[in-house]
């Protein structure tokens, strides 16, 4: 059984933990903060193309005249919540197939576990692709795919924890008493794997930003959103732009933005990993 | 071979039997069709097929049969190596593969060549103390945290544009009759900036590896015990330390080098290198099923033959996973 304080605590006292905790802190109030209010709405001719950063456009326009800085706040809302679902869904779901797999380790566990070494040998960006352009191009069918193709790496990990902790000694006097799979898994396992799960979540959380941005900039996202990989994907695609002072703030800003996210996703995951590894070790 | 070789194989051929049939199906659940791409493809002439071409067309590429005789003409072919035709280049598959593979395997191999001799190199120095560790560990986090195309697209503004050092795009230069030497060097050139991005985006994650590899290792009893018979500091980070602490390495190199040839896609479509991502968007575009297949195959047979060579490295390299 873990101790939440103990775990929350340890988090913060280190570098990697605090930091990546106020980073996706603060870009979770840049997201709601799009939600409310934006200088002008991301689709708008706000002003003349590609003009620079000045006080009507904090980070410019780009070459339709369209305000950056409601574009990038914008591509945060996508951003954060496909990392969100995604890292909801996929540590869900691969919670509770690596669960059964590891409680029933004979038939349902090597079906199970098959099934995953096969969709890990997947080529996965290709994968992702075809899946993406068979799907038609929606937000919530990226989600879909991205989950999808990263359940079975925490159902790996979630499995082999099951499969030492079904035979703890509380928890093989909770069978002997008669506890089934899902008494034992609501009051026991999840409770043991939660924290070990929340690490894994913002592992996926940083794939999932990687992997929408990459689709985005393939031009297989969803056309109706602006997201940053869209963004990047327009800049590049402006003839000339990289030969003009334009790039400074129409393609750095989506491009740094996606890269932090990713770093601060990452950053809390490390941190909660060893938290937890530190805890153990006491 | 031993078990666990043999069932590692087993896991290998059902991979392959789950995206042989995937990989026929997915192209065709794909929503819009390849002749009606050809018959009104987007910068072409747009061009309308009369009703009876249209028909000799499905019929000379077989789209109007039954989908399971279709997957069994797939199969023979597969078995006999043909890929099939491709229809938006009006070339065979196979050969279409054989000339843009050896891009793709060019720009991999060197990345992930070149990472992993620095990622070790500077891995083992720096892995000394723990202290102060997160100094080292912040920016490599950061860097690794950078996706690659985006690390991509700053290169080529900063190396490409503004000190015009490399090509922007291609492989080699057209047009040019260079030979021998020269030619080399011109392929170089141009895979210079892409193998420079891929590599930058995989040292991070090896340095990682190998650091915490190297980490852990070296708090052995046996690590202690030879320093404590005054060895030089270099025999035992290089001969004691180092060479138990690649192990694990073996599986992380193998691993990603089987799905770095998938991960190059968007840096060979950033670039517009000809390697098997871009023939795979471009077949993705122009609704090109049998490139699609073809390719999307090229990519899963690459990456079962090198995991499964991985696992058998390990297995002769590592006498104690025999035992399991």
């Amino acid at each position: 059984m873990h101790n939440w304080k103990h775990v929350t605590t340890s988090l913060w006292s280190r570098s990697a933990g605090r930091v990546g905790l106020l980073g996706v802190m603060g870009l979770t109030v840049l997201a709601l903060t799009s939600l409310v209010w934006s200088p002008y709405p991301p689709e708008a001719v706000a002003g003349a193309s590609l003009m620079p950063p000045g006080l009507l456009h904090p980070l410019g326009t780009n070459g339709l005249g369209q305000d950056i800085f409601s574009q990038v706040l914008c591509g945060c809302r996508v951003s954060l919540l496909v990392a969100l679902t995604v890292s909801i869904g996929s540590s869900s779901c691969g919670f509770f197939i690596g669960a059964a797999a590891g409680y029933y380790p004979r038939r349902l566990g090597v079906f199970l576990m098959r099934l995953v070494d096969v969709l890990m040998a997947i080529p996965r960006l290709p994968m992702i692709i075809l899946l993406a352009v068979f799907l038609r191009p929606h937000l919530l069918n990226v989600t879909a795919v991205l989950i999808f193709l990263s359940w079975p790496g925490v159902a790996r990990t979630i499995r082999s924890q099951v499969l030492a902790l079904r035979e703890q000694d509380s928890i093989r006097f909770v069978r002997f008493c008669g506890g089934g799979f899902t008494y034992v898994l609501h009051r026991h396992l999840i409770r043991e794997l939660f924290p070990l799960l929340l690490a894994k979540s913002a592992m996926a959380a940083s794939y999932a930003i990687v992997a929408e941005a990459g689709l985005s900039f393939l031009g297989l996202g969803d056309p109706t959103l602006k997201s940053w990989g869209t963004m990047i994907r327009g800049a590049l695609d402006y003839p000339g732009l990289l030969w003009m002072p334009a790039w400074t703030w129409w393609l750095v800003p989506p491009a740094m933005m996606v890269s932090l996210a990713v770093f601060f996703c990452t950053l809390l995951g490390y941190g909660l990993d060893e938290a937890l590894r530190r805890q153990e070790g006491e | 071979m031993s078990r666990h070789l043999q069932r590692r194989a087993a896991t290998y051929l059902l991979v392959f039997l789950v995206a042989v049939s995937l990989n026929f199906l997915l192209p065709r659940a794909i929503p819009g069709n390849p002749l009606e791409e050809l018959s009104s493809g987007l910068g072409n002439l747009p061009i309308q097929l009369d009703p009876e071409t249209l028909k000799a067309l499905q019929s000379y590429y077989g789209l109007d049969r039954p989908l399971l005789e279709q997957f069994r003409r797939y199969l023979e072919g597969l078995v006999t190596g043909q890929l099939g035709y491709s229809i938006s280049y009006r070339a065979p598959v196979n050969s279409l593969l054989l000339q843009r593979f050896p891009w793709t395997l060019l720009l991999t191999l060197s990345s992930l060549v070149l990472s992993f001799c620095a990622a070790v190199l500077l891995g083992t120095r720096s892995a000394k103390r723990r202290n102060g560790e997160w100094r080292v560990l912040l920016p490599a986090v950061f860097f690794e945290s950078v996706p690659s195309f985006v690390l991509g697209s700053l290169l080529l503004v900063l190396l490409g544009v503004k000190l015009p050092l490399f090509p922007l795009s291609g492989a080699y230069s057209a047009f040019s009759d260079a030979e021998g030497v020269w030619q080399v060097l011109d392929i170089a050139h141009h895979a210079a900036l892409p193998v420079l991005v891929l590599s930058t985006s995989s040292f991070f994650s090896a340095y990682l590896v190998v650091r915490s590899s190297v980490l852990l290792v070296s708090q052995e009893p046996y690590v202690l015990m030879a320093a404590l018979k005054g060895l030089p500091e270099p025999i035992i980070r290089y001969r004691y330390v180092l060479r138990t602490a690649l192990l694990p390495l073996i599986t992380f190199f193998g691993v990603r080098l089987a799905y770095s040839a998938g991960g190059a896609i968007l840096i060979e479509v950033l670039f517009a290198y000809p390697g098997v991502g871009r023939l795979i968007y471009e077949a993705v575009l122009s609704h090109d099923y049998p490139l699609l297949q073809g390719a999307f195959l090229v990519f899963t047979v690459w990456i079962i033959a090198v995991n499964f060579l991985t696992d058998c490295l390990y297995m002769s390299l590592d006498p104690r996973v025999k035992e399991v």
